[in-house]
């Protein structure tokens, strides 16, 4: 089920109204109901893929208890590597297999030795990427003693299937959302209505920017080379804008359906396109996910402390790592080093925690300095983000090459121009949106604080009105689902 | 938890006619190019505004044409006219079965009429239905009828359209729009004709296969057969001439035609028997003037072969 379709905004209502109507049952009712709201949620799509967020779920209950219960330092480890084994193990094969089976073919190929083999016809299941982190968090975090086990195998299998954050994030941390299943939830009506704000801007950042710029975007890359460099630089930034407005729009549009059931996620996109440098822009990009690998990889590794090389090791280790896990694809990895390449110098020169706060501080409009460095990240981010979207790497750099040509000055050949002088009005609107919203958790939370009622709710009529009548009119799935 | 739901239905009390009202401005001010979700083609393709305007000089026909472009460029009732019969033509631009029921049950009872010839083709069950209700939404007064259409279709659009065509017509806005009867290429002939009145044959587009049928065109159809039968009327099925290089002329669907035939009479003018050339049209789907005089006359022997007007006019002196 999508967030942005009609099937959606008929089941969020039904299932809060049963779910609050529950509240004075005791709160396993609640949660079997959760449970029940995300299996249909999901087998929405698909019925038969159930079975493996069960699996995912039976195994990882399971192994959580015995690592608890386990005496010495084999068993611990023996049932961590279980629940890693069948996690990673289900990612690698729907997700990775016939990347391998290809790559090893290739490989073959280029030493003289042709060798044929079939690539498998296997679908991706939605959201494979995201819940598999989540529960394998669950294990890691209790074998490494930051939380304990579950006793109640309901209040476990809402967590791993809870619909908000189900098929594309935040990903979760056991010890932040694991506990507030296993507590009373009491309605806040100041959450919810945030909520729905929140709800609200989602829905316009997906439904009319990211929608619309796909439309441009994808063709400008279905044939770049026919496109001038005018529109490949207004592609990519479409492109730029499309992600961020398709992914943040999705995690804002989780974080306010779970605020409306009295969940609080975490934060997963910080305003990151006003970042001043590339290690600003991994602290307010995708946060759920680059902190896991910080967490469960970085860390372990050793992080930042040991040698050059081995603080070199850990930053490429992190970024290849991270970008393997957006798809089974040469340019992801490529797209990963890139970022390793953008971070390490200040990482080397221990200059990347330079700026922790929010850009502009306190006043209406940016200094030059951070202009500059603004612009710089963005173009850093954007550049890299030819390789993210690129078919393969050849295209990639076909892309790149078309940019070089001095063709800026001419019209761009979209077929649908009026599209893309309505995408560049509403990204401004956003984007003005955004940053006088950038102190807090989304755009609209304290938007309009001080208007009258009228003009809050105008406002906000307005930007219903808007999501209707500039969103494209089939609806497109969300980017993320895809990793 | 009382007071957040009371708080929710009051937003939504305030943004329905806040809603109605952005959608209005949108509508008179923003060029249609920038709106993905409200297009309005007032005076579009198919002079639908100007037919439905000149509707109202009509009461009792002999005969109505229902259809696509394939009536209202294939029908011309000069044609019938000569023969003695009274006929409208109410074709509209990609009609489905959908828009023709809708218009049938608008207009029977003040058109009356003694036969119905209705041009059907395989494409008009293959289409949504969504280009040809906004041609009708835009050019004809919102109604009960045009609503349940909208409803049935589902459509951001065809809400838009409907709720706009509503505040248009609450507001008295555009009343006296008037249409150009004539453009480059075509001319209006009352009666509800379009006369094309470009030489030559252009087949510039690559008509692609639609792709399946809607079942619920199909549901639609019946129903425009069965509204006229319950009103002792007629019905004639026609497929209209196509130009030899369309694919249904190339390769006819016998099981649509068989299909189509099952609902009574079908009078298929696509057929080896009748010999028609690239001469007689002027692109891949109508005929040009020349060869809609040819094709009216055709149809108009078979109608005098089968008497139905005759029988039709026996029906009501007694």
């Amino acid at each position: 089920m999508l967030f942005n379709s009609l099937d959606f905004a008929i089941f969020l209502p039904i299932v809060f109204s049963l779910y609050w109507l529950l509240n004075r049952k005791p709160i396993v009712w609640q949660n079997t109901l959760l449970l029940v709201a995300s299996y249909v949620f999901y087998g929405w799509w698909d019925y038969r893929f159930l079975g493996l967020i069960f699996l995912s779920t039976l195994v990882d209950f399971w192994a959580g208890l015995k690592i608890q219960a386990a005496t010495n330092r084999f068993h611990k480890r023996l049932f961590l590597a279980i629940s890693l084994g069948v996690n990673l193990g289900m990612l690698a094969y729907f997700k990775y297999a016939n990347f391998f089976i290809e790559n090893f073919v290739e490989a073959f190929q280029i030493f003289g030795r042709p060798l044929s083999a079939d690539s498998l016809s296997i679908i991706l299941p939605v959201g494979i990427s995201f819940y598999t982190f989540q529960t394998l968090s669950y294990t890691l975090d209790i074998y490494f003693r930051k939380t304990k086990p579950t006793h109640h195998f309901i209040d476990f299998a809402a967590f791993v299937s809870f619909f908000p954050q189900l098929v594309a994030g935040p990903i979760e941390r056991a010890s932040q959302l694991l506990p507030q299943f296993s507590k009373k939830r009491s309605f806040d009506p100041i959450a919810a209505t945030d909520g729905l704000r929140q709800i609200l801007w989602g829905l316009f950042k997906k439904m009319v920017i990211a929608d619309n710029a796909a439309i441009l975007v994808s063709e400008v890359f279905a044939q770049p080379e026919a496109m001038n460099a005018s529109a490949l630089a207004l592609g990519i930034i479409f492109f730029a804008f499309q992600i961020y407005g398709d992914f943040s729009g999705y995690s804002d549009i989780a974080i306010g359906t779970a605020r409306l059931l009295g969940f609080s996620l975490m934060q997963n996109f910080a305003f990151p396109y006003f970042s001043r440098d590339i290690a600003e822009f991994w602290r307010r990009w995708h946060i759920s996910l680059s902190t896991w690998f910080r967490d469960y990889l970085y860390i372990p590794l050793g992080g930042s402390r040991g040698t050059k090389f081995q603080v070199i090791r850990n930053t490429f280790v992190i970024f290849l790592v991270s970008g393997f896990w957006h798809g089974a694809n040469w340019t992801f990895v490529m797209w990963g080093f890139l970022h390793a390449l953008f971070f390490l110098p200040l990482l080397l020169a221990k200059r990347n925690r330079r700026h922790i706060d929010t850009v502009g501080g306190e006043k209406n409009l940016p200094g030059l300095s951070e202009v500059i460095r603004m612009f710089i990240t963005f173009g850093l981010v954007t550049f890299s983000w030819i390789f993210f979207r690129a078919a393969s790497l050849p295209d990639a750099f076909l892309y790149i090459e078309g940019l070089l040509s001095p063709t800026y000055f001419e019209r761009p050949p979209f077929t649908d121009l009026g599209r893309a002088f309505v995408l560049l009005i509403t990204l401004t609107f956003m984007l003005l949106m955004e940053w006088f919203g950038r102190h807090n958790r989304h755009a609209l939370e304290r938007f309009g604080i001080n208007f009258p009622l009228a003009i809050r709710w105008g406002s906000y009529a307005l930007i219903f009105f808007l999501i209707l009548m500039l969103h494209p009119s089939e609806a497109s799935p969300f980017i993320y689902f895809q990793f | 938890m009382k007071r957040f739901l009371l708080k929710s239905l009051a937003f939504l009390v305030f943004l329905i006619p806040l809603y109605a009202i952005f959608l209005l401005l949108w509508g008179l001010f923003v060029p249609p190019k920038f709106g993905n979700n409200l297009f309005f083609p007032r005076g579009g393709n198919g002079h639908l505004h100007t037919r439905i305007n000149e509707l109202d000089k009509y009461k009792e026909v002999d005969i109505l044409f229902l259809g696509s472009s394939h009536a209202y460029r294939g029908f011309d009732p000069r044609v019938f006219e000569e023969e003695g019969w009274t006929s409208f033509n109410l074709g509209s631009s990609n009609q489905t079965p959908l828009q023709t029921h809708l218009l049938l049950k608008r207009y029977l009872k003040q058109l009356n009429p003694k036969v119905i010839l209705y041009a059907v083709s395989p494409e008009s069950f293959q289409m949504d239905g969504i280009e040809s209700a906004l041609d009708v939404l835009a050019n004809s007064t919102p109604d009960s009828l045009s609503f349940k259409m909208v409803s049935e279709l589902h459509h951001i659009q065809t809400y838009h359209a409907w709720i706009y065509a509503s505040m248009l017509k609450f507001l008295g806005i555009g009343e006296n729009f008037r249409e150009a009867p004539e453009t480059f290429k075509d001319v209006y002939i009352s009666g509800g004709f379009v006369e094309n009145k470009l030489n030559g044959f252009s087949a510039d587009f690559e008509k692609g296969d639609l792709g399946s049928e809607f079942d619920y065109q199909w549901t639609h159809f019946e129903s425009v057969v069965n509204h006229a039968r319950l009103n002792i009327i007629p019905v004639i099925l026609v497929a209209t001439p196509l130009a030899p290089s369309h694919p249904h002329r190339k390769n006819p669907s016998v099981n649509w035609k068989e299909r189509i035939a099952s609902y009574g009479t079908f009078i298929d003018f696509n057929s080896p028997r009748v010999n028609w050339t690239e001469a007689d049209f002027f692109d891949t789907d109508h005929l040009n003037q020349q060869g809609v005089i040819r094709f009216n006359r055709m149809l108009i022997d078979s109608l005098r072969v089968r008497k139905l007007l005759e029988v039709q006019d026996a029906l009501l002196l007694q």
